[in-house]
């Protein structure tokens, strides 16, 4: 049988600055009729050029498709012209697009009708009018309800879960053969992102539609793929079917993967194994196999020999690897656990074991009844119509030396939590202790001493770290600024001792932030929190923007000072599995209050409130054994805004156990046991 | 938007009150006594005292202010102490000769500057590109009084082709008119059409990098539609902003080109007020200028909201 898709020996390079780098580098694969294949990478593998390449989209220049043939559907779209009509009746005829960002990928100033109607007219000749009409039907497709009127929206009027949807529809309307979702639910909640990914399955599987998942999720890939194939700096390092790779991964670099990525399922002690190193630098791309100075199962072979090209080592597996790694200390399921048990140190048993009681604790942080409400204002003397409440009565505290996990969706309030505790805001309400300093109402000036004990990592390494300053600059601020040490001595002393302390070396210390990795530069950030000593760290999303191998390693770093140095964490994340995985107790947020809170273990293995297990349940485990068995919750309906908050309880209006009750009060976070809080009348 | 509009309004008002206010006092500060020009060095002192009351020129200056407001809001601008008229008759000669000419030159400078622009970007890098790009750098860099001498030496000394000056209404004399005014509609545009190619190259490279740009490629638009339906609405947002300050630039510009070609304008008005201390005349003209740069900032603050329907639906 032919295939859809048959792409042999693509390599597309993009130069920049007289090098050339080579993003996609000889990669071959294909995909069938109504297949679901997922490609799975960190950032810069190439996952994303390879699949714009077949379509042409790449920017020329700096772009080059160099050699290769993409065959679809019989045809080498690489002999069509980039702009020619041939090509172009492919792009959203046959194959249909949906891209990273739903924020910017659509046309901001052309309602979303206009934009769907578009595709169909061109690619289905039909006329203005059944081409609304199209949009209509395709938008109720996507389940937007009140399509008949939401087709004449602006893209700004909706959601970024939505405007996906709207994506989708657009990537669908004309029926393609073949669907390629390039991180297409990355940017968005869980929640969202199980619905999406939910019914695109759907509608593919309905009509048998191949579709391409790229991704850097490996929970997702184990959810919904087939076949998977690895890319790891510009060429496909392994590929198979899903069970085959998760049960008997061959790569080194697959299985570094596996080893490193957090699991909704871990046994808590599970000390995640990070890829040390970060990827190369494809403009000076060595002669051998790319990820040689990363692997630890490299032999002579490997240094002496060219990169190995994939070689088959199962049925349909095949790994692109001189080494046959029989024992790769990688066991799915449940003898995992025991696996993973063993690599923990004897010292970090001991503790877990001579465990102090919480409530013997001190407690460093308590926050009660907070509120932190921003005012709307509307008409012409922009007079205050309504609050929103980003905060709305948040109560919680953490101990010396724990960690609490803050979770929930985007715009929950649990960033908002954070700047507020740390006096960015000024609080609507309720009152902050912070070692037992009630700082609430506190002058800046008298506040300015207890800062240097609550610093702050931040989400983005990239736009957190002054690019004109150098490392040591930002790293020694804090040091200055609490005149911390007396003598220039003192002062590079300490810097060395904190670079060394979170991995870095001290000699890089001169470097401007530009010149370091994304990895790197969250651990300059990491310095720079612990340059003033502190007890308390808020860490805000500190390592959702990193890679998969890279992110293990700060999860590690952050474990291991806590232990070293004795620290107390109030750690804000969207990731569930990273929360379950760093944390002592975890909040979960939703529209700007507590719904739940209590211990990891409680919470993630007897969740009480609808909403926790809605999130949970949202999650996909990275095993894709498990996921099969697995019963999902049905996800119903989005976040609704903070302005319309539902009456009563906030999450009356997707919850699965509402009842009118629901809807008449707002449920109070009540104890149904010892440090377990629930908002729920259900419960 | 209605909210918008109204609040952009008394913003405008606002602004033209202050400018009243500048004007007003800058005339009455500067050194130089209007009274003593007009009636020359040997005046008596009765005579000069008796003009200053005529003229209310004896008053405390927030009454004059007043005053001179109150009449303004009743459409009566004065009588010019030079050409012994009423400065409402002066702007009525004047301004539509300047309106004939800045206009022109506005639409010249969109018609060719914005077109200019895309073409330059969606050539990125060609020679085309460059050509463009270094005649509008050109365009900004050199002095439009050196290119006026340049043009008048070229076009109408040396090949004889233009009249060296005057002016004739269009509606006189059309073709003579526009034999006449081509030069200073020329000379005026550039410095506003250099400028708009430019931003349009850069808002236009800007909005092609975006993302819903490489959707529209990915739906199979041809690169026509991808740039002309999709990208040119949203490139054009920062190029309307430069339009509103275009405005005040033609302004400045036609003080300059009137007095080269001797067009009987505002900005020829002004400058012959400036220098015979007719304040009257000067106050007026300032305040009628800026109330069309104001107004037409004003314009282009509405036509946002028709352009982008982010700020229509806030």
């Amino acid at each position: 049988m032919n295939h859809l898709l048959e792409v042999r020996n693509l390599k597309t390079y993009f130069s920049s600055d007289g090098s050339t780098i080579k993003a996609v580098d000889g990669v071959s694969y294909h995909i069938d009729e109504g297949e679901i294949v997922a490609f799975v990478g960190e950032s810069g593998s190439g996952k994303s050029v390879t699949q714009y390449s077949g379509l042409q989209l790449i920017p020329t220049p700096p772009g080059r498709i160099v050699d290769g043939s993409v065959v679809f559907d019989g045809e080498d779209l690489l002999s069509y012209k980039p702009n020619s009509e041939k090509m172009r009746k492919v792009r959203g005829g046959k194959i249909g697009v949906v891209f990273q960002e739903p924020m910017t990928s659509l046309n901001p100033v052309m309602t979303v009708g206009k934009q769907i109607s578009e595709s169909v007219m061109l690619h289905m000749g039909l006329n203005k009018a059944e081409a609304r009409k199209r949009a209509v039907e395709l938008i109720n497709m996507v389940g937007i309800p009140d399509a008949e009127h939401r087709v004449d929206y602006y893209p700004h009027q909706f959601s970024g879960g939505m405007r996906q949807r709207i994506m989708i529809a657009m990537a669908l309307s004309c029926n393609p053969k073949l669907l390629i979702a390039d991180e297409a639910t990355t940017a968005l909640d869980v929640t969202t992102q199980a619905q999406l990914l939910e019914m695109m399955k759907d509608v593919v599987k309905k009509t048998n539609t191949s579709l391409i998942l790229v991704t850097h999720n490996l929970g997702i890939v184990a959810r919904y793929a087939e076949r998977i194939y690895v890319m790891y700096a510009g060429g496909i390092v392994e590929s198979g079917p899903t069970k085959e790779i998760f049960k008997n991964p061959k790569h080194p670099y697959t299985i570094g993967l596996m080893k490193a990525v957090p699991r909704l399922d871990d046994p808590k002690d599970r000390k995640l194994l990070s890829i040390e190193g970060s990827p190369p630098n494809l403009a000076n791309k060595q002669e051998q196999c790319a990820f040689l100075p990363r692997c630890e199962f490299a032999t002579e072979v490997c240094s002496s020999n060219p990169a190995p090209s994939p070689m088959t080592v199962g049925e349909n597996h095949s790994a692109a690897c001189y080494v046959k790694i029989e024992n790769s200390g990688w066991k799915i399921g449940s003898s995992h656990v025991a696996a993973a048990k063993s690599e923990v140190s004897a010292t970090l048993q001991a503790e877990l074991q001579q465990k102090v009681p919480r409530e013997q604790k001190e407690t460093i942080l308590e926050v009660k009844n907070l509120k932190m409400y921003f005012p709307v204002t509307k008409g012409l003397l922009s007079r205050k119509v309504a609050d929103i409440k980003a905060v709305d009565d948040v109560s919680f505290d953490i101990r010396k030396g724990e960690t609490l996990g803050l979770v929930g969706e985007s715009g929950c309030g649990k960033t908002t939590v954070a700047r507020t505790i740390l006096r960015m805001y000024e609080p609507t309400d309720g009152s902050i202790v912070f070692q037992n300093h009630d700082i609430t109402r506190m002058s800046l000036s008298k506040m300015r001493p207890l800062r240097r004990d609550m610093p702050m990592v931040f989400q983005d390494p990239f736009s957190s770290l002054d690019p004109r300053q150098s490392v040591a600059d930002l790293v020694g601020e804090p040091l200055k600024v609490h005149k911390m040490v007396k003598s220039r001595k003192e002062y590079e002393d300490r810097l060395v001792e904190l670079f060394e302390m979170v991995g870095l070396n001290p000699s890089v210390r001169n470097r401007m932030p530009h010149e370091f990795s994304g990895g790197q530069r969250q651990r300059i950030g990491i310095a720079r929190a612990l340059a003033s000593n502190p007890s308390f760290i808020v860490c805000d999303e500190a390592i959702s923007a990193l890679d998969v191998s890279i992110q293990a390693q700060i999860i590690n770093l952050l474990e291991d000072l806590q232990r070293k140095l004795g620290l107390t964490y109030l750690f804000i994340a969207h990731d569930l599995s990273v929360v379950r995985h760093i944390s002592d107790r975890v909040a979960v947020m939703y529209l700007g209050k507590i719904v739940e809170i209590a211990d990891w273990q409680t919470l993630y293995e007897s969740p009480k409130h609808p909403y926790t297990q809605m999130l949970l349940s949202a999650v996909p485990i990275p095993d894709p054994f498990i996921e099969e068995k697995r019963e999902h919750v049905e996800i119903k309906g989005e976040v609704p805004s903070l302005l319309n908050r539902p009456k009563g309880c906030s999450f009356s209006n997707r919850c699965p156990l509402a009842t009118s009750e629901c809807k008449e009060m707002e449920p109070p976070l009540k104890s149904v046991a010892a440090d377990h809080g629930v908002a729920c009348i259900k419960v | 938007m209605l909210t918008f509009i109204v609040r952009r309004i008394l913003q405008t008002l606002f602004i033209l009150f202050f400018v009243s206010i500048i004007v007003f006092m800058i005339m009455h500060l500067l050194p130089g006594d209007p009274v003593s020009i007009m009636l020359g060095d040997y005046a008596s002192q009765e005579e000069i005292e008796n003009l200053r009351q005529e003229l209310g020129l004896d008053k405390p200056l927030p009454i004059q202010y007043m005053n001179w407001v109150t009449n303004v809001l009743r459409g009566d601008l004065g009588n010019s102490i030079a050409y012994n008229q009423s400065v409402n008759a002066l702007i009525q000669q004047r301004l539509p000769i300047s309106f004939h000419i800045g206009l022109l030159s506005f639409l010249l400078a969109i018609m060719i500057g914005v077109p200019a622009g895309i073409i330059a970007a969606v050539k990125r890098g060609s020679w085309v590109d460059s050509l463009i790009t270094v005649t509008a750098n050109m365009g900004m860099a050199v002095p439009v009084f050196w290119l006026g001498i340049l043009g008048v030496y070229l076009f109408s000394l040396k090949l004889g082709w233009l009249p060296v000056q005057g002016y004739t209404s269009p509606f006189d004399d059309f073709w003579r008119s526009m034999h006449q005014s081509i030069m200073p509609i020329v000379l005026l545009s550039l410095g506003s059409l250099a400028s708009l190619a430019r931003q349009t190259r850069s808002s236009m490279l800007e909005v092609i990098r975006q993302d819903y740009i490489r959707t529209a490629r990915a739906k199979g638009l041809s690169e026509r539609k991808v740039v002309l339906g999709h990208a040119l609405r949203n490139a054009l947002i920062p190029v309307i902003t430069l339009l509103g300050m275009g405005l005040a630039h033609l302004v400045g510009g036609s003080v300059f080109i009137e007095q080269v070609f001797n067009i009987p304008g505002m900005g020829r008005l002004m400058v012959q007020s400036i220098f015979g201390k007719d304040y009257i005349v000067v106050q007026s003209v300032v305040l009628i200028v800026a109330s069309v740069v104001a107004f037409g900032n004003l314009a282009v603050d509405i036509a946002y909201g028709f352009i982008d329907p982010r700020i229509r639906y806030k």
